[in-house]
């Protein structure tokens, strides 16, 4: 008996799966009024968005390896018949802002820079700009910040190694409009460099001393782009912190 | 505004000479079209699109790349090219970029150095993550060449064929490289000119799948964790994940429920492989019903 339902279960099975490839809209229907028909339609429908992400992503990182002239024609055809001003998805106002604000800032030269997104989505660095310096994300536990009722991150941390030594910046989102940074020296930092200034969109907010740990920290930090200046008798350091506010 | 050929020619010679001007107007015209191109292309999630942009906006911004623009080219082809170059050196430094455990912070927000006497579980997490990820990238290559081929072709719209896959075709078919290439042109363009509202609720079921299947890698990383005063993250995925399967009913209630995931007919993939159509639809309900067996595995 078990296996005459279990026969038909799988029949029934086979039958929904069949109807949503033939494009059948009546499992929609039954996904309506049934909530195991509705299991069974999201479970098609995730495999597949599942197996189109999975084999994309794969596909990427294989042309790191073996690229054609013919993937390529392919890959350009592609974006020809679906990239149209009809067709996109608008560019989010984070990114708009990030170009005005960096044609607006019209530098001589480029300073090292990091660019994070924070807002209800979490933080997310959305580049690290360092020169010849190699930065590397860091992984840090902070169960203060575990704590907190998103689930989303909520942290960014970088390490940069110079000839000189290294350093650990760190981006802690405090709420939905402010981060917090903090950027700790190694020992050989300290002997260098006393003094720290801080300017946002090239005005001078701010100026500290660096503590005898080489820690050196900031809170309230909103939108925009700052500028940090490490100083000491013989040298300087700077870098830009831009932080952009995704507004859901 | 709609640009003519000989106005972007120009467009893209004075960027290439570094004209500011020129440069923003560039980004004014196109920003869209590199944002989207990663999203369209590859299938890249908004997120990673965002980081991608940052990283194309550097490099175009001081005007270099423009010098290589050849008029005969096409600027179309020229920028998508140039895009698809920068995805791949992205995709590289991303992959180069190793995350490191260094300095930690304990429950008072001390760092600390010290890792000898704690096991590092984050690692252990991330090795597992990345696990998870493998097996369902590998969900395919598990599947005999001739069904996988059957379910690239079906769902073409989106999926590449990889060098393996081109050969077997070709050898199968008899096609030539060139006529392959046309044939599945053919079909994108074909299976392409959807009307804007289907182009939208594609968007939008797309997105609601992308979260849901993100929300369940999180909750795997989530389950080995235990803080001593952390709250029961793994519960509160589960109720971001109940609400985006909510979304999903909500949008079939609202008859807005249709097949958004486009798939070339059966009689086209039946008249390049010369197998009848019969064969098509049964190699195809196999090669899903494999599929899902994987995504159930990891309880979906």
């Amino acid at each position: 008996m078990n296996s005459k339902n279990e026969s038909k279960a799988a029949n029934n099975k086979k039958n929904f799966l069949g109807l949503y490839l033939e494009g059948d809209e009546t499992v929609y229907d039954l996904a309506i009024d049934d909530d195991s028909a509705f299991k069974e339609l999201s479970e098609i429908e995730e495999s597949l968005h599942g197996a189109i992400k999975y084999e994309n992503s794969k596909y990427l990182d294989s042309l790191l390896d073996e690229d054609s002239l013919l993937l390529e024609n392919l890959d350009i055809a592609k974006a020809k018949s679906r990239i149209s001003k009809e067709k996109n998805k608008p560019l989010p106002i984070y990114l708009q802002n990030y170009m005005n604000a960096d044609i607006a800032s019209q530098k001589e030269k480029e300073s090292d820079k990091l660019v994070i997104r924070f807002g209800k989505a979490g933080m997310k660095l959305l580049g690290s700009f360092f020169g010849e310096s190699l930065i590397t994300p860091l992984e840090l536990t902070i169960p203060s910040v575990r704590n907190s009722i998103n689930t989303v991150p909520q942290s960014i941390s970088m390490l940069e190694k110079t000839e000189q030594g290294s350093l650990v910046y760190q981006v802690i989102q405090e709420n939905e409009n402010e981060a917090y940074l903090s950027v700790k020296f190694d020992a050989s930092f300290v002997a260098i460099y006393n003094q720290v200034n801080l300017r946002k969109d090239n005005r001078f907010i701010y100026s500290s001393n660096i503590n005898s740990e080489g820690l050196v920290s900031f809170s309230g930090l909103k939108e925009g782009i700052y500028n940090i200046e490490f100083t000491g008798k013989n040298a300087s350091k700077r870098f830009d912190l831009s932080l952009f506010a995704d507004k859901l | 505004m709609k640009l003519s050929q000989e106005e972007i020619f120009a467009l893209v010679q004075s960027c290439a000479n570094g004209n500011a001007d020129s440069l923003k107007k560039f980004f004014e015209e196109f920003s869209e079209d590199i944002y989207n191109f990663p999203i369209r292309v590859f299938h890249l999630e908004e997120d990673d699109a965002s980081e991608f942009f940052i990283y194309a906006y550097e490099r175009l911004k001081s005007g270099k790349r423009f010098q290589t623009f050849v008029s005969k080219s096409g600027f179309k082809t020229w920028l998508y090219t140039v895009l698809r170059n920068m995805l791949i050196d992205w995709k590289r430094n991303k992959r180069e970029l190793k995350i490191v455990s260094s300095v930690k912070v304990n429950s008072d927000g001390v760092e600390y150095y010290s890792i000898e006497n704690e096991p590092d579980l984050k690692s252990d997490m991330q090795k597992e993550a990345d696990s998870i990820s493998s097996r369902f990238q590998d969900a395919l290559s598990e599947i005999k060449i001739e069904s996988r081929i059957i379910f690239k072709l079906a769902y073409i719209y989106y999926l590449n064929l990889n060098a393996e896959e081109i050969e077997y075709l070709i050898e199968k078919t008899g096609l030539s490289k060139e006529e392959l290439q046309a044939e599945i042109i053919s079909i994108r363009d074909s299976l392409s000119e959807k009307e804007m509202h289907i182009l939208e609720s594609e968007d939008k079921i797309a997105s609601i799948y992308m979260n849901i299947l993100d929300l369940k890698q999180q909750q795997e990383k989530e389950k080995p964790i235990v803080f001593n005063d952390n709250l029961p993250n793994y519960d509160k995925i589960q109720i971001s994940i109940d609400k985006k399967y909510e979304q999903r009913r909500k949008l079939i209630e609202k008859k807005n429920k249709g097949n958004f995931i486009s798939r070339t007919p059966y009689r086209v993939i039946a008249r390049i492989l010369q197998i009848p159509e019969g064969g098509v639809s049964i190699s195809l309900q196999r090669v899903l019903e494999k599929i899902q067996k994987k995504f159930i595995k990891y309880e979906i």
